[in-house]
């Protein structure tokens, strides 16, 4: 009994649900639908739409249409920017580090273990290089004297 | 479809003339606001036609559309909302087989414009009720009369999701709308 009530009533939702099939703004209005159609496509062409109203535009459809595609590719683009990011920071660190580096003849001291010396609370002639080996003094200045 | 994919422009109005009766219909049941219904039907007409290249042939045209059209409606939706709609059958040409239909279904016993009227307003602000994916569900199957597959592939759901939506908004219908339920 409660069942047969239940689906009558889906029944009878389905029937006045569908009156709103009838509910059209006439014949006149689809008529001229597809002149005014042509008319609003003109007339678009000649307004120039802002580009933050596009990129917003093409965002939410790129999101409606294909959310999973979407959310890799911005995974994605957040990925390559991080990695740019850290290269570029290391980049940075690797010049800072090495803007005291003096060019070497590599033939002659390849056999040399050299120790970089970049102290910058010496007060050092920028003029001679300043490298060290493990024991012996390249160059000899007052600052690094052992 | 295949003449406008190989160049025919023209062909396209032949698309719009198909379509433009069925989409008003979704777009006015979703918005219940006949100048808004206009303006997204123009837009999603438009917007097809600038995304043709993105068609893919293996894809229903129609699904594609209706497509556009709700991603158009829920977004529009979503910025307006507090309008409110304002157009009763008063302001479209309701004509003799709407009120025949309207008593043959006993839905209304006399044709009297204010009874009619009631029951539109009634039913819009019933529909207006509902969140726009319980209305999209309603409108595309109850209205519209389309399948739940096809309803999954407009509204990027599965046809459980289309079947769960639709009992839901059912339920709070008939809640809603029990006065002219008990009379039929």
């Amino acid at each position: 009994m409660k069942n047969e009530m239940i689906k009558d009533n889906e029944v009878n939702l389905q029937k006045l649900l569908q009156v709103k099939r009838l509910e059209t703004p006439g014949d006149a209005y689809f008529n001229g639908f597809l002149k005014e159609f042509h008319r609003y496509q003109r007339a678009d062409i000649l307004k120039q739409s802002s580009l933050l109203e596009r990129l917003h535009t093409k965002l939410q459809d790129l999101f409606f249409f294909q959310p999973a595609k979407t959310w890799a590719m911005a995974s994605g683009m957040a990925a390559v920017l991080v990695v740019l990011s850290l290269s570029v920071a290391h980049f940075n660190n690797t010049t800072a580090a090495s803007s005291g580096l003096v060019k070497l003849d590599a033939s002659s001291l390849s056999s040399e273990k050299f120790q970089l010396v970049s102290d910058s609370t010496f007060e050092r002639d920028f003029s001679s290089p300043r490298y060290v080996t493990g024991q012996t003094p390249l160059s000899y200045d007052s600052a690094l004297a052992f | 479809m295949d003449s406008v994919l190989s160049g025919d422009i023209s062909s396209f109005d032949h698309l719009v003339i198909r379509y433009k009766e069925r989409l008003y219909s979704v777009l006015y049941n979703m918005t219940s606001n006949h100048e808004d219904s206009n303006d997204m039907l123009m837009e999603t007409f438009d917007k097809a036609f600038r995304s043709l290249s993105q068609y893919r042939k293996n894809a229903s045209f129609y699904t594609w559309i209706y497509r556009i059209a709700m991603n158009r409606t829920i977004n529009h939706l979503n910025k307006h909302k507090k309008r409110r709609y304002d157009l009763s059958l008063n302001d479209l040409d309701s004509d003799e087989s709407m009120e025949r239909q309207l008593k043959d279904t006993g839905i209304i016993t006399s044709s009297k414009q204010s009874e009619l009227s009631e029951l539109q307003n009634k039913l819009n602000e019933s529909l207006q009720k509902l969140s726009e994916e319980h209305r999209a569900v309603v409108v595309l199957y109850d209205i519209d009369g389309m399948s739940h597959a096809d309803i999954g592939k407009i509204m990027n759901c599965s046809e459980g999701t289309v079947r769960s939506r639709l009992h839901y908004a059912h339920k709070l219908l008939q809640k809603m709308l029990a006065t002219y339920l008990d009379n039929t």
